[in-house]
């Protein structure tokens, strides 16, 4: 065979090679074709997993609550949304920086703002009503507070816990804690509409129970120490009602009535900060209770037809105080208690 | 709509692979999804029912909570403050798995339905405001039955949570009858956390009903919350869920004592037939792949099958778009090798074939366009013109070409005696024909005559299909032919009239000279003489009309010199204008540059006031004549359309008149000698034909040109010569001279020899008569004495008068010669013009002018 023969067979070869060659590139085609189709048919069937970037505004000027916040971001936590990784949060939580903090969450356009107290509810409400960014708030009576007009139909873009009920509870139990109250000392600013209505709920209660309110209204933490010597005399115990101020400055509250011996109740949880018995919410439970409704709305659900939450109420005990006041908690309250402070002086050696 | 092999395929591998396959697939699809959806909801049922007996079990554990609380407690003899007691600590350690509060309310019941103690974990309970519950349900029902009653579920005004009332009748232990009921207010919320951990598949959600389908339980509280309602089916079924999606929805009643409520599971369809829709994926998937593999066979073997065949089609659009040398793919495939092998074959031939003719039409392309005169081929029967040459000029054609459209511009066929129609003629007789037909020249807007020679062409039944017409542009031809035949009948008139004078003239010679000799002789007062006088007269006028004859006949001898036209003009322009009147101007535009001619200036001014007097009784009502000169060169041009002419530099004589003008029949005629438009009397009808012939005579050229009413021009072209003008000066001799010498007279005439001898004789003359020129040469040579001059005619018979002359030179040399004649038949003259040192006389001879010619022939 000549050398042109069989170059002219090689050539003939590659040819039919290159064509093979190319009915292979279109069988390939079609098969990737297919593929594709199905894959994103199995794509469609997956449910979106929330990979979204959010951005939460947190607003809570009262500073004796923090723990609502903790429990708000741990909750949203548990439901998958880890601060630095999926979400972020801008705090105020101040009431000097509110309107600072809302124009800054305006401007980076926040996806929820979380709101405690019924002033910095109304306050951001109204700031980012018209720009559809959705509110959850913690606060003691969104229907009598005017926030809201009903609770199973927030409507708008609002919704959260209320926390109002445990006051009157609150008031039975310092009672059952200590009978022989007759006079309890209330120190009160009002700095909130809760601060009003939980009076008015106190009040009803100590009309029930014969005992006589001293409602002393205070302007500043300096009131306080005068206010306890001008009544000291009179009183046989405090109060705590739900108030910005009081919340703020419990600690000093509790310590100026330390002084006269005098038992601290309260409709909160601020046996924590030395009220001997109190009835009312954890604040991180609040917390927790208001991210499943947060959780909600970044999943797509409308904040205005979620139904406002009641949160629960706990009865918190501080031996510790009581011990110091001299008062003896009787068992009955021990085992209602869902939580006491213990005792860790001499009593244990008894 | 055609079909391709391709999509007849396809449609083959679908119908016949795709098809079956697909329906097998569909049917069992359809067989797996109903068996798998009976399967998913039974499978959920079971589920369900499991899930409710759990939930069951919840509150059931509520409920024996109470039920030890009252076998470990006999309230009816407890105080109130133990009961109290007995109960709030029960409040709080009655707790769910979560710690949760179960019991919010427990109200102790006396036998007669009065409330007896009451806790409250959430309220005040006030010690005075003791309710009665004797007329309710829910002491009535649980003391009758003596059994646990259920409250209808009802909602927390302040929290709207679901609550229920649970009334345990308190039994009296030795009579075993109803003593009190203990109401347990029981917070269903702890339920929620009980259903938030069922897990109902993967997105599954379970609730709990009550009998109206409000929903008091879900793992999303604020459903219960918003006042939910749920339609329950009756049997499991794929319907909307609460979720809002299609699910699979199944509800199972739990009859809680007296309460009967719905625990319902819902699952979204999505989820619960992910398996049914995996498997259809598969199923599709294969069915795709399946058809992209019989696509992808379709495709190999379309690129066996129709590759071929589009390659072969390709190669026949090169060829059919003239590309030649493109040749058929050669395959493989023995069918296609064979037919790409004979379409080369074919292609190869066609190629042949086609330059073949190409050469063919080339060729006679060629000869029709190498036709100088038009030539085209004409349909009979529409007249559309089907074939022109570019001899035609008739551009582009369309089926629009009329003949008579591009020929004439007229929209009907041709027709008539000046447009016959060649086809109608050939279709006729059915042969070719020729005729004459004038056609318009559009561009010039004047008419031409064609010589159209007309061709039929046959087809095959022998009806003549089309006509070729060969035109050929006569013209010029014509104009030419019909210049030719008047020069030829002006110069046949010319002969005759010339012959005529010549005779005359010797008549007149006798007249005249007898005339005069007698009046000579006559007194003055003689009564013979007025008669002799009319005599005379009459002969000069006769003789007057001779030469105007022998003018027109170009016979007469002329004295050629060099003149100056202008000059000539000038001079006349005081004669002209006395002789044509004063209500005639006349307009000179003499061009100084026109110059010089070889002429007789006698007979130019002849021309020119024939000329004018013509103009003028062209214009009996006054006008102007204007007379113009100018050099003018007649080129090849001119020439070819005026017959006679030869080309070169001429000096033009324009004589323009704005009369009457004549009509063409009148200027056809208008140089026939005779030919008169004047009254009987007062024309002769020589003037212009001795214009002619005096024109002719100077080798120069006449035309006219004339317009009904607008007037007539005639333009005369004289050969222009570049020597200059001479002016000579007419000696002047005294009348009838004397003289001794002896003269021989040769004329074959006698009466003019005879008037020779009565004239010259008297004056002392010594005459010697001879008939011819025989008789002349004998008596020259018989002659005793010297001859000194001979006077001879120039046409004898015999012997013309220049052979006589030189016959006699040879016998003596010394002797004058005067030639007379009536005209000139080229013996001495040519083209009448006298040959060198040759002195002549014209006839008739007048007696004074023939002594004052001999003095002057005898003194050179």
């Amino acid at each position: 065979m000549s050398k042109l023969n069989r170059s002219l067979n090689m050539k003939k070869f590659w040819q039919s090679g290159m064509q093979t060659i190319s009915v292979y590139f279109r069988f390939l085609f079609c098969l990737w074709v297919v593929s594709c189709l199905l894959i994103s048919l199995q794509a469609c069937n997956k449910v979106d997993q929330a990979s979204e970037d959010y951005l939460i505004g947190i607003i809570n000027p009262n500073k004796g609550t923090h723990d609502i916040n903790k429990g708000f971001i741990e909750g949203l936590t548990s439901h998958g949304f880890v601060e630095g990784k999926n979400i972020r949060y801008i705090q105020a939580l101040n009431s000097a920086d509110l309107d600072k903090a809302l124009e800054e969450m305006l401007a980076s356009n926040v996806d929820l703002i979380f709101t405690v107290t019924t002033p910095a509810t109304k306050k951001a409400y109204s700031a980012v009503k018209a720009k559809g960014i959705p509110v959850v708030f913690a606060l003691y009576d969104p229907v009598s507070g005017n926030v809201i007009k009903s609770l199973s139909n927030p409507g708008e873009n609002i919704t959260g816990i209320q926390i109002r009920g445990s006051v009157s509870k609150a008031l039975d139990w310092l009672l059952v804690a200590s009978p022989e109250i007759k006079n309890i000392f209330v120190p009160v600013k009002f700095d909130s509409p809760a601060t009003k209505l939980s009076l008015s709920d106190l009040q009803k209660a100590a009309d029930i129970k014969g005992v006589t309110l001293f409602v002393h209204e205070l302007s500043s933490p300096a009131d306080i120490k005068k206010a306890f010597e001008d009544n000291a005399k009179n009183i046989d115990a405090v109060f705590l009602l739900h108030s910005i101020f009081i919340s703020t400055n419990t600690e000093k509250i509790v310590q100026e009535a330390m002084k006269y011996r005098l038992p601290v109740g309260g409709g909160t949880s601020s046996y924590t900060k030395g009220a001997m018995i109190t009835y009312g919410v954890f604040a991180k439970e609040v917390g927790k209770q208001a991210s499943r409704m947060a959780n909600l709305i970044l999943q797509g659900a409308q904040a205005g037809e979620i139904p406002v939450e009641t949160a629960e109420f706990y009865l918190g005990v501080n031996m510790e105080i009581a011990h110091k006041a001299g008062i003896t908690i009787p068992n009955e309250i021990l085992v209602h208690a869902d939580d006491i402070i213990p005792y860790k002086g001499t009593a244990r050696n008894d | 709509m055609t079909d391709s092999i391709r999509s007849r395929l396809i449609t083959i591998v679908i119908s016949l692979a795709i098809i079956p396959l697909l329906l097998l697939g569909g049917v069992l699809i359809w067989q797996n999804y109903i068996v798998d959806i009976e399967q998913i909801k039974e499978s959920q049922k079971r589920k369900t029912i499991l899930a409710s007996e759990n939930i069951f079990l919840v509150l059931h554990e509520q409920e024996n909570k109470i039920l030890t609380l009252l076998k470990m407690h006999y309230f009816p003899d407890m105080s109130q403050e133990e009961k109290r007691h007995e109960l709030s600590k029960f409040l709080s350690i009655a707790k769910d798995k979560e710690h949760g509060y179960v019991f919010d309310n427990l109200i102790l019941l006396d036998a007669n339905g009065r409330e007896s103690q009451r806790v409250s974990r959430t309220h005040l309970v006030r010690s005075n405001d003791i309710a009665d519950w004797a007329q309710s349900e829910q002491f009535t029902k649980s003391v009758s039955t003596g059994d646990i009653f259920y409250s209808h579920i009802f909602f927390s005004e302040h929290t709207g949570e679901p609550v229920l009332n649970m009334s345990v009748p308190i039994l009296d232990l030795r009579t075993q009858e109803p003593i009190g009921v203990l109401v347990a207010e029981m917070k269903l919320k702890f339920v929620w956390h009980q259903i938030t951990a069922l897990k109902i598949g993967k997105n599954g959600k379970a609730f709990l009903t009550n009998e109206n389908g409000r929903v008091i339980v879900h793992p999303n509280r604020s459903i219960v919350l918003k006042n939910t309602s749920f339609e329950i089916p009756e049997v499991t079924k794929i319907m909307q869920g609460l979720n809002g999606k299609k699910s699979i929805v199944v509800a199972q009643k739990i009859t809680f004592g007296n309460l009967p409520l719905f625990f319902v599971t819902e699952v979204p369809t999505s989820e619960a037939l992910q398996h049914i829709y995996t498997s259809f994926y598969i199923l599709g998937a294969i069915l795709l792949l399946t058809l992209a593999a019989s696509i992808a066979l379709v495709f190999v073997l379309m690129r066996q099958i129709v590759r071929p065949l589009e390659s072969l089609a390709t190669t026949a659009r090169d060829i059919s778009r003239g590309d030649y040398s493109k040749k058929a793919e050669l395959h493989k495939i023995k069918e296609f090798l064979e037919l790409s092998n004979a379409f080369n074959s074919m292609t190869g031939r066609l190629h042949e074939t086609i330059e073949n003719l190409e050469g063919q039409i080339n060729f006679v392309e060629n000869v029709i366009e190498s036709l100088s005169h038009p030539l085209y081929v004409i349909d009979v029967n529409d007249y559309t013109v089907k074939m022109a040459n570019s001899a035609a000029n008739f551009g582009m054609l369309s089926s629009d070409s009329k003949c008579h459209m591009l020929t004439h511009k007229s929209d009907t066929p041709c027709g008539g005696p000046e447009h016959p129609c060649t086809i109608e003629e050939i279709k006729k007789s059915g042969r070719p024909v020729m005729m004459q037909h004038i056609h318009c020249d559009h561009e010039n807007d004047v008419q031409r005559i064609f010589e159209v020679y007309g061709y039929p062409i046959f087809n095959d039944k022998g009806e003549i299909a089309q006509v070729i017409e060969y035109n050929i542009d006569i013209t010029e031809k014509k104009n030419l032919e019909d210049q030719l035949r008047q020069a030829q009948k002006l110069e046949a008139i010319g002969s005759l009239a010339s012959g005529v004078a010549h005779d005359f003239n010797n008549l007149l010679t006798t007249i005249l000279g007898y005339g005069e000799l007698g009046l000579m002789k006559l007194a003055a007062d003689d009564p013979q003489r007025e008669k002799i006088e009319a005599i005379y007269e009459a002969g000069v006028k006769a003789s007057t009309l001779t030469r105007q004859l022998l003018a027109f006949s170009r016979k007469q001898i002329l004295e050629m010199q060099v003149i100056n036209l202008n000059n000539l003009l000038e001079n006349l322009t005081k004669m002209l204008a006395r002789m044509i009147g004063e209500n005639i101007e006349i307009r000179m535009h003499l061009d100084p540059s026109a110059g010089n001619l070889m002429a007789d200036p006698g007979q130019i001014e002849q021309i020119i006031m024939n000329l004018a007097i013509n103009a003028r009784d062209a214009m009996p009502d006054g006008g102007s004549i204007t007379i113009e000169t100018q050099e003018f060169a007649l080129d090849e041009e001119y020439c070819n359309i005026h017959a006679e002419v030869v080309p070169g530099t001429y000096v033009a004589l324009y004589v323009t008149d704005n009369g009457t003008g004549m009509p063409p029949e009148v200027m056809e005629k208008i140089f026939d000698p005779f030919y008169t438009t004047k009254e009987k009397g007062t024309g002769t009808g020589l003037g212009l034909s001795t214009v002619y012939g005096i024109v002719k005579q100077h080798k120069g050229h006449i035309y006219v040109y004339s317009e009904l009413g607008s007037g007539t021009t005639f333009k005369i072209y004289f050969p222009r010569i570049e020597t200059a003008a001479e002016d000579k000066i007419r000696k002047v001799f005294p009348a009838m001279e004397k003289g001794v010498e002896t003269i021989l007279v040769a004329d074959d005439e006698p009466s003019i020899r005879k008037l020779i001898r009565d004239t010259l004789e008297p004056l002392g003359y010594k005459i010697i008569e001879a008939a011819d020129g025989e008789e002349a040469l004998e008596l020259f040579r018989r002659s005793e004495c010297k001859i000194d001059m001979l006077l001879t005619d120039v046409i004898m018979p015999k012997m013309t008068g220049k052979k006589l002359v030189e016959a006699l030179s040879a016998e003596q040399k010394e002797f004058k010669v005067l030639y007379m004649s009536g005209y000139t038949d080229n013996v001495i003259v040519h083209q009448g013009i006298l040959d060198e040192n040759i002195e002549f006389i014209n006839k008739p001879l007048i007696p004074s002018l023939l002594t004052k010619k001999i003095r002057e022939v005898l003194a050179k």
